[in-house]
């Protein structure tokens, strides 16, 4: 849905607008990562105990714990959208959004080690299906719809990209729950994790403009599902559009799982409950009333990326990981000119 | 779907787990259970008689409140 707003945007020079947008992002890495270096060991919802004490700490991982909630129902209606859009148009989007919470209840009841190996299992395996599949398109390309390269307001056209820079590339922020059990270098994992998908978006939308052309794209409300639902290789090879959907239905259900995971672990940070199984099964309840209730419809949630989107996920990504690490340096400093004193 | 419908799909789910909890006197964790899907409860019993309450719009409100105080 988003690669027509890009499109809208930057037009046939959309294929830009990810890659400066990752720089952005990864640019706003940079907080989270020193806070990190500093309560090495610790995830991000440790983190405020820490530094704001017991009382303090709890408010603010009741905030990141509705953050996650809202988060995660985005991405649930996200997904239900699309699959009540093509191909189960008859399903109440609830249905979609407690199948899901379910399979990611077990996975997560199962360890963050099993959350690490769905991702280290599956991500590989859909890589070339998903880029065959984009391939196939190859054919009707017409370098001519990216003409003419390079004319427009570079400044202008960063400043209209901000939703981009939110989403996806600030949704980094839910890994820092997975950051301390990271054996090997977890900063350069993330960092070349952004800079891949920011490639793989640019040439993905490179692509919808080259086959499917500017002002069709941006009128399209999934414009990859449908650019690849119309190749057909004779009569041998066609619905090749079900490799793709199966693709982003598994990427959706791998971000589902971890930040249902998020939502789960600052719930028991927050309240210390003693029955797993009746957490779990209160979430599931609680996210799937949240996530029919997060927007009205596609349009309604377009506008609301496009106009404040940035600005509500920097108060959670920038913004409160800034005040801390700031009062961390404070308390140091004080700690130190404290030690000296003695 | 209706408003009987939904009360009969939503309360045996959440009754159930409930009574096993004050049985088993782990009251705290049935408090607990209780504001999650009292909170669920309300938000779905909401969107099925046509008025949902729908959280984006609250956090639009809120921004173009914030927006009005900074001009």
């Amino acid at each position: 849905m988003m690669t027509s707003t890009i499109i809208q945007i930057g037009e046939q020079n959309a294929w830009l607008i990810p890659l400066w947008s990752a720089a952005a992002g990864a640019v706003l890495v940079v907080p989270v990562f020193i806070l990190h270096h500093i309560h090495s060991g610790k995830s991000f919802i440790q983190i405020p105990s820490i530094v704001l004490g017991p009382w303090a700490g709890k408010v603010v991982v009741l905030i990141y714990f509705l953050f996650f909630s809202l988060h995660l129902a985005w991405v649930l209606h996200n997904m239900s959208d699309f699959l009540k859009g093509t191909y189960m148009t008859e399903t109440p989007i609830s249905v979609f959004h407690l199948m899901f919470l379910l399979v990611a209840v077990y996975a997560v009841t199962k360890g963050v080690n099993t959350i690490g190996s769905i991702n280290q299992f599956v991500t590989p395996l859909l890589f070339f299906p998903f880029w065959i599949s984009v391939l196939l398109g190859l054919p009707d390309w017409d370098s001519q719809r990216f003409m003419p390269l390079f004319h427009f307001d570079a400044w202008d056209m960063f400043l209209q990209s901000h939703p981009f820079i939110a989403f996806p590339f600030m949704e980094w922020f839910c890994l820092f729950m997975l950051y301390p059990f990271v054996e090997r270098r977890p900063g350069r994992a993330l960092i070349v994790g952004i800079a891949f998908a920011a490639v793989s978006i640019s040439v993905l939308t490179a692509f919808v403009i080259g086959l499917v052309s500017v002002e069709r794209a941006s009128k399209l409300n999934f414009p990859v599902y449908t650019f690849v639902q119309e190749i057909s290789l004779g009569d041998v090879i066609t619905n090749i559009h079900a490799v793709i959907s199966m693709v982003l239905l598994i990427l959706i259900f791998i971000k589902v799982v971890i930040l249902f995971y998020s939502v789960y672990i600052s719930w028991i940070l927050l309240v210390q409950p003693k029955t797993t199984w009746a957490t779990f099964w209160g979430l599931v309840l609680f996210e799937g009333a949240v996530a029919r209730c997060i927007y009205l419809n596609p349009v309604q949630n377009i506008e609301f990326i496009n106009n404040y989107f940035f600005i509500y996920s920097s108060i959670f990504v920038v913004i409160i990981p800034g005040l801390l690490l700031i009062i961390s340096w404070i308390k140091k400093a004080m700690a130190r000119r404290e030690g000296a004193s003695l | 779907m209706n408003v009987f419908l939904f009360h009969l799909l939503y309360i045996p789910p959440v009754v159930i787990p409930l009574v096993w909890l004050l049985w088993k006197k782990q009251l705290k964790d049935a408090a607990l259970f209780i504001v999650l899907t009292g909170v669920a409860y309300i938000l779905w019993l909401l969107a099925v008689i046509n008025r949902p309450i729908v959280i984006t719009r609250y956090l639009t409100l809120f921004f173009e409140t914030l927006k009005g105080w900074w001009s």
